[in-house]
């Protein structure tokens, strides 16, 4: 059994919006043991890039976490100060996300952003240029050391995105949150950048949790997968587990509306109904009013129980 | 870069082109005739005809413009019609005035500005936030010859720090010149200021909420570089363009400062000139302003490519 690195406990996030107060995770708890791989899935809207980016305490002035524990290696990471929270960033714990041309600063040089980050956490400037030409390279750029001197505008999209990914891992991080990593690329730089950056996960022993609306990347690189919906965590277990024989109404309904690659398949279904509205959420299960086997008793709250070794489910019918 | 500043360079010499035939017939279009305005009311046609001649009002249009603009190519704005002394000469001895304010009215602004936006976005909603809001709106409000006459009541009548206007050019000592600059100086930058520091606020609000600034803090990019690195040369571009027309404004439109404090600058005269009908002046002034216009914003342009890698290529 690999050793616990982050463990999330009852996760409540608050968000104040103009529709009023809404609560984009309500009580989620996750885990990722050292080198370990989950993937968060659900729409969008559904509070996974709020819950992964609160769990590491990175969120939006505007949202707040108001319960909950993040142990990171033990340690409660809602119990640091800013200087001590700061001393984990890059070294510890890194962040990717979606939209490459807006997360590089467009005024620095790729070297600049690349280099400060090492310095910033100890390094000379020199061991700094060093790791991340290595990085660079790595990521399979060509020409690193012009690219170095290159401005985020100058690269194209695929390109921005793996000097993120070199910017995430130049100081070798125990934990990348990968918030939708390639969705703003196409399909065959997305492959790409998803063998790149698991092949380099591996090589450094790092964990992940990779937020994604799309099942084909959760399946492709996830140990395990957790579904949110609402706010709350669906369903939980081993990826080909729980994509092979989803337990939870909500996980068979996506997992339903993704396509198979086959036209005779006939139209997509798509999921009835709306998301509901975080603001005016129903009492007990988020997904009653769209689910077909909706009961009486689907009103009352159901926490996500274990429904066989390794998977739990939020559902009162949920049998693996 | 070059390249890019060559062809701002050519756009620049069109505007101008397009400016002086503008600004000549306008002039020329505006009601009332420099002959009579000259003359007292008993004068004949015949004395008023041949002022008109004398002043060469009768040759065709496009002559006079002619004469003008290759005058004006070699810096020879022609000769005032009330003061009968050359244009150039009189912008020549009113210009470093209105430059000597605007400049210390622009560092004032720029002093208060950079770190009343900065601070504002910083602390959204916070206390500094709200002052600094109060104060900008104060600022913009209160008109700048209001404000003058008031800082003169305090520091000059009152208190008698300093003095209640007039010019004192730099060569006479630097304590003398401010001393006299310091009020009006003040008076204008600080409305200057105001709108700079609104526009700074926005626009740091604007970059603060890109992902670029969350990646940063992501990898521990401390608060302070966040703000001055990261944040702050991005939200300086939109600024600058604000701060660059406002200061074409300043450097044309200080008249009321101007006459306020008594400073022989080029707002004053360029009122003067107007009531008097006084074609060259009125021309030359004009034109001046356009030129300084043009040229901050070539400026703010090199700035801009300097600040911006992507305006660059």
């Amino acid at each position: 059994m690999p050793e616990m690195l982050f463990e999330v406990r009852d996760l409540v996030t608050r968000f104040r919006t103009e529709a009023g107060e809404i609560h984009p995770s309500r009580h989620v708890s996750f885990h990722l043991a050292e080198g370990e791989v989950l993937g968060l899935v659900g729409e969008s809207g559904s509070g996974k890039s709020v819950t992964a980016r609160a769990s590491v305490r990175l969120q939006q002035p505007e949202g707040a976490t108001i319960g909950g524990a993040l142990l990171f290696r033990g340690q409660d990471l809602r119990k640091l100060d800013a200087a001590a929270l700061r001393a984990l960033r890059a070294r510890q714990i890194a962040m990717v996300v979606q939209d490459p041309a807006a997360a590089l600063n467009p005024v620095m040089t790729i070297g600049r952003q690349l280099t400060r980050i090492h310095r910033l956490h100890g390094g000379t400037e020199a061991a700094a240029r060093e790791a991340a030409l290595g990085l660079l390279r790595r990521m399979r750029i060509a020409e690193p050391e012009a690219r170095m001197a290159a401005y985020p505008h100058q690269l194209s999209g695929g390109m921005r995105q793996r000097v993120l990914i070199a910017l995430a891992l130049i100081c070798r991080p125990a934990l990348l949150i990968a918030d939708e990593p390639t969705t703003a690329l196409d399909v065959t730089v997305e492959a790409e950048i998803l063998a790149l950056l698991d092949e380099l996960r591996r090589e450094l022993g790092m964990a992940m949790l990779m937020i994604s609306h799309n099942l084909s990347v959760i399946g492709r690189i996830c140990d395990r997968v957790a579904v949110m919906y609402a706010g709350r965590i669906m369903e939980e277990g081993p990826t080909a587990a729980l994509l092979a024989a989803p337990a939870h109404p909500y996980t068979r309904a996506l997992l339903a509306s993704v396509p198979r690659g086959s036209k005779a398949d006939g139209p997509l279904p798509a999921i009835p109904g709306e998301p509901p509205d975080l603001a005016r959420l129903p009492a007990g299960c988020p997904f009653q009013s769209r689910c077909p086997g909706a009961a009486p008793d689907c009103t009352q709250d159901q926490p996500l129980r274990p429904i066989a070794p390794g998977r739990r489910a939020a559902c009162w019918r949920a049998a693996a | 870069m070059a390249s890019f500043l060559l062809g701002r360079a050519a756009t620049l010499a069109l505007v101008l082109f397009g400016a002086s035939v503008l600004i000549f017939l306008v002039v020329r279009a505006l009601p009332g005739d420099p002959a009579i305005a000259m003359m007292t009311s008993n004068a004949t046609p015949e004395e008023i005809q041949a002022m008109r001649e004398a002043l060469g009002l009768h040759l065709p249009l496009w002559v006079q413009y002619g004469s003008w603009v290759s005058g004006a190519l070699v810096g020879d704005l022609g000769r005032s019609f009330t003061y009968s002394t050359g244009v150039s000469r009189m912008i020549l001895d009113r210009f470093p005035v209105t430059l000597h304010i605007s400049l210390a009215a622009l560092v004032i602004a720029m002093a208060i500005a950079i770190p009343a936006g900065v601070l504002a976005a910083k602390h959204k909603g916070g206390l500094i936030d709200h002052l600094a809001r109060v104060i900008a709106m104060i600022g913009i409000s209160m008109p700048v010859f209001w404000q003058g006459l008031l800082s003169i009541l305090l520091f000059a009548v009152i208190l008698r720090w300093l003095p209640p206007g007039g010019y004192e050019p730099l060569s006479a000592g630097i304590g003398v010149s401010t001393a006299h600059i310091l009020l009006p100086a003040v008076a204008l930058g600080t409305a200057y200021a105001a709108t700079i520091t609104r526009m700074l606020r926005a626009s740091m609000l604007d970059v603060l909420g890109r992902e670029h600034i969350a990646v940063a803090r992501a990898h521990g990019v401390p608060e302070s570089t966040i703000i001055w690195t990261d944040a702050f040369r991005n939200a300086l571009i939109p600024t600058l363009t604000a701060a660059g027309f406002s200061f074409g404004y300043l450097l044309a439109g200080a008249v009321l400062t101007e006459v306020i404090f008594n400073l022989p600058g080029m707002g004053r005269l360029l009122y003067e000139s107007i009531l008097a009908r006084d074609y060259p002046l009125v021309q030359g002034l004009v034109l001046l302003n356009v030129t300084v216009f043009v040229l901050i914003n070539f400026s703010m342009d090199a700035l801009y490519a300097l600040l911006d890698p992507r305006i660059r290529r």
